[in-house]
């Protein structure tokens, strides 16, 4: 059992993992760009010459710099597999060493990028329970080793002596393959395109006002026909400017989601997720099934119109690494959850229904209605259109047109907010244009809390809390009695558990 | 033998009717000058505001009015909110509840315990006082916190939590 620290066994990586570390010291520096560009201003600067020289200096050193701490890293790194842990040596002055137990391995990731692919190497990393920041990283190891090297951590997890676990990726068939069209799919469903459009939309005519009376100037011509005539012209302009950002940006989303997903499969093998996609660097993720603590299924506007569902299975996290390592689905057959999650939560799922439509949600209480539209909706509109109208005068009154709208908008959000409970496991619906269940099993929630409004305690409803370990689930305005049942009957689950959380 | 028992909903252990352990009196106390000393501390500025020269008088009535009209509910809160806080330790559970206007009840199940806390600040050492502070998985919110235990109570009930906790951890495995 005891850590074998022989000289001996201490390994290097490939010489490869050189590349690993360029790659690192690049996203640190992306990372951290303002004080990276701090040193390399003062250095144009402070010393004389002329721009060319400097640039050719600037990037010289640059390339020396890389490659020489990636170099000395990678001569530094060391590595060695005991009985229960990985231990890794790291740093060219500050010297740290990582201590990775098997059992506290969370999830293994594995990357591949272009040049590993050709040499047969991989990059693994570890996800690690609780300790943010302890994550260790693998570069450049063969793909048999990390083959070899993931099943040892699975049979010493499992404390199964050796089992013959056939360990071939290509054994099971994949639960999901997804091809090119998903690719578009996922694209069109990032909603940076849509955020983009919606930032600039309500800035649109006063731009092509400003930007029409800017070509007027230009052109000095006073006459309002050629202001009108330039606010034409700068609608246009900026109206294809806007089209042409939002395509590209369209485009960028399906690029990278081909670079992510490409040919992404799927598999559920012996209680182990297993992922594989990307286009030049190949993706794998890995999680236990029973790490899962909440799995999320959502179908946004883009999502329903190509009808396809999301599905994101969180793991635990701690405080640091918020919203940490998840498991991603970007793309499924509506219906997939179903059968999917039944097999994830199996045998607890039994008796759920998935679909976004079951007749087995309840609705929360619609006097959740009330205190949201009173007082986010009526008196903020009508103190402030009563405050405009008497200083702008009548136009003041538009501001009572947020009352409909802000009541819709919650309208459609209790419509949404619903729940549902088998013996086993809890789902809760909500959205607003986009619908989302967060499905979790009973046993798995930390602690529970009821909390009642002074409305809500006149109206015998009840706010109910769980938390679990990857985030908390809100139910409100339900009625208090069942709130209780719910609690008492969750509280029943977890404690009588004698299975982990996590 | 696999066994699946009808679990009786309406006998389940509830924890509407429970036996809530109040908070030590002299929390209320120590609300009490917690908060004295701060409207203190705002009335000793205003007064050193108004003896300076070249203040206008008005902003500083103004001031003192509204100190007037807060100091009230400020100085009542504790009388209302302490005796509204309570906790119980159940066998498998730590249950908490708190709350005037809006009331809460958290119950923290011992199986999901991760650590126990205790802490005090000076002013709680000088009322005897301590905090309990009980953590559970994930970054969720703030964990439990029960403030205003007697200290050696507070020190006896994080040896009972952690052993339950401990005890069900065993279990588990």
């Amino acid at each position: 059992m005891s850590p074998t620290t022989d000289p001996e066994t201490w390994q290097r990586t490939s010489p490869l993992a050189a590349l690993f570390f360029i790659g690192k010291i690049f996203s640190k520096l992306a990372k951290n760009f303002t004080q990276a560009i701090a040193p390399l201003a003062a250095f144009f600067v402070a010393f004389p010459g002329d721009a060319q020289t400097k640039v050719l200096l600037a990037v010289t050193g640059f390339v020396v710099f890389t490659l020489a701490t990636s170099l000395l890293r990678y001569w530094f790194f060391r590595f060695t597999i005991t009985d229960d842990a990985i231990l890794i040596r790291d740093g060219v002055f500050n010297k740290k060493q990582l201590d990775i137990k098997f059992r506290r391995i969370q999830g293994i990731n594995t990357e591949q990028n272009l040049v590993f692919r050709w040499f047969g190497l991989v990059t693994m990393s570890f996800d690690t329970a609780g300790s943010a920041g302890s994550e260790g990283e693998l570069p450049a190891v063969e793909t048999t080793f990390s083959d070899a090297l993931r099943a040892k951590i699975g049979r010493a997890k499992k404390d199964a002596p050796a089992a013959d676990v056939p360990h071939d990726v290509s054994q099971a068939p994949p639960l999901l393959r997804l091809d090119w069209r998903d690719m578009v799919r996922i694209g069109l469903a990032d909603r940076r395109a849509f955020l983009f459009l919606a930032i600039v939309a309500p800035f649109f005519e006063q731009a092509s006002q400003e930007f029409g009376q800017a070509i007027a100037d230009a052109i000095e011509d006073k006459a309002a026909e050629v202001a009108a005539l330039g606010t034409t012209i700068a609608a246009t302009v900026l109206g294809a400017a806007v089209v042409t950002i939002v395509a590209m940006l369209v485009i960028g989303s399906i690029i990278a989601a081909f670079l992510r997903y490409h040919d992404f499969a799927l598999y559920l093998e012996d209680g182990r997720l297993r992922s594989v996609g990307g286009l030049f660097t190949r993706h794998e993720a890995a999680m236990e099934t029973g790490k899962v603590q909440v799995a999320r299924v959502s179908q946004g506007l883009v999502l329903r119109w190509t009808e396809r569902v999301r599905i994101v299975l969180k793991q635990a996290s701690s405080k640091q690494q918020k919203g940490g390592k998840n498991f991603t689905i970007p793309a499924a057959m509506p219906g997939f959850q179903q059968d999917f999650l039944g097999e994830v939560f199996a045998p607890e799922a039994a008796g759920l229904d998935l679909d976004f439509e079951s007749a087995d949600f309840e609705r929360v209480d619609v006097r959740f209605l009330r205190p949201r539209i009173l007082y986010a909706g009526i008196l903020p509109a009508v103190a402030l259109a009563s405050v405009t109208s008497i200083n702008v005068g009548p136009s003041g009154l538009l501001l009572l047109l947020w009352i409909p709208a802000w009541s819709f908008v919650q309208w459609r959000l209790w419509r949404r907010l619903a729940y549902a409970m088998t013996g086993e496991a809890f789902v809760r619906r909500k959205g607003f244009l986009a619908t989302n269940l967060d499905v979790f099993l009973l046993r798995k929630v930390q602690r529970v809390t009821l909390l009642q409004s002074p409305y809500q305690r006149r109206k015998d409803l009840a706010t109910i809390t769980f938390f679990l370990a990857s985030g908390r689930i809100r139910l409100p305005y339900i009625p208090l009695e069942r709130a209780e049942t719910i609690r008492d009957y969750v509280l029943y689950k977890v404690e009588s558990s004698t299975k982990s959380w996590h | 033998m696999f066994e699946n028992v009808e679990i009786p909903l309406d006998e389940l252990p509830g924890a509407a009717t429970l036996d809530w352990q109040p908070l030590d009196r002299a929390y209320r106390s120590r609300l009490l000058v917690d908060r004295v000393i701060t409207i203190a501390l705002v009335v000793a500025g205003a007064v050193i505001l108004s003896v300076l020269p070249k203040v206008q008088t008005a902003p500083i009535l103004i001031l003192a009015a509204v100190l007037a009209v807060v100091a009230v509910p400020i100085l009542a809160w504790p009388f209302a909110a302490v005796p509204r806080m309570g906790f119980v330790v159940r066998d498998r559970d730590i249950v908490y509840r708190k709350g005037v206007l809006w009331r809460s009840v958290t119950a923290v199940p011992f199986n999901r315990i991760q650590h126990v806390e205790t802490s005090n600040s000076p002013l709680d050492r000088r009322f005897g006082l301590s905090s309990l502070k009980i953590f559970t998985a994930g970054g969720s919110g703030s964990d439990l916190k029960i403030d205003g235990i007697a200290a050696e109570r507070a020190e006896q009930l994080r040896a009972l939590v952690l052993q339950k906790a401990g005890a069900s951890i065993e279990s588990d495995d």
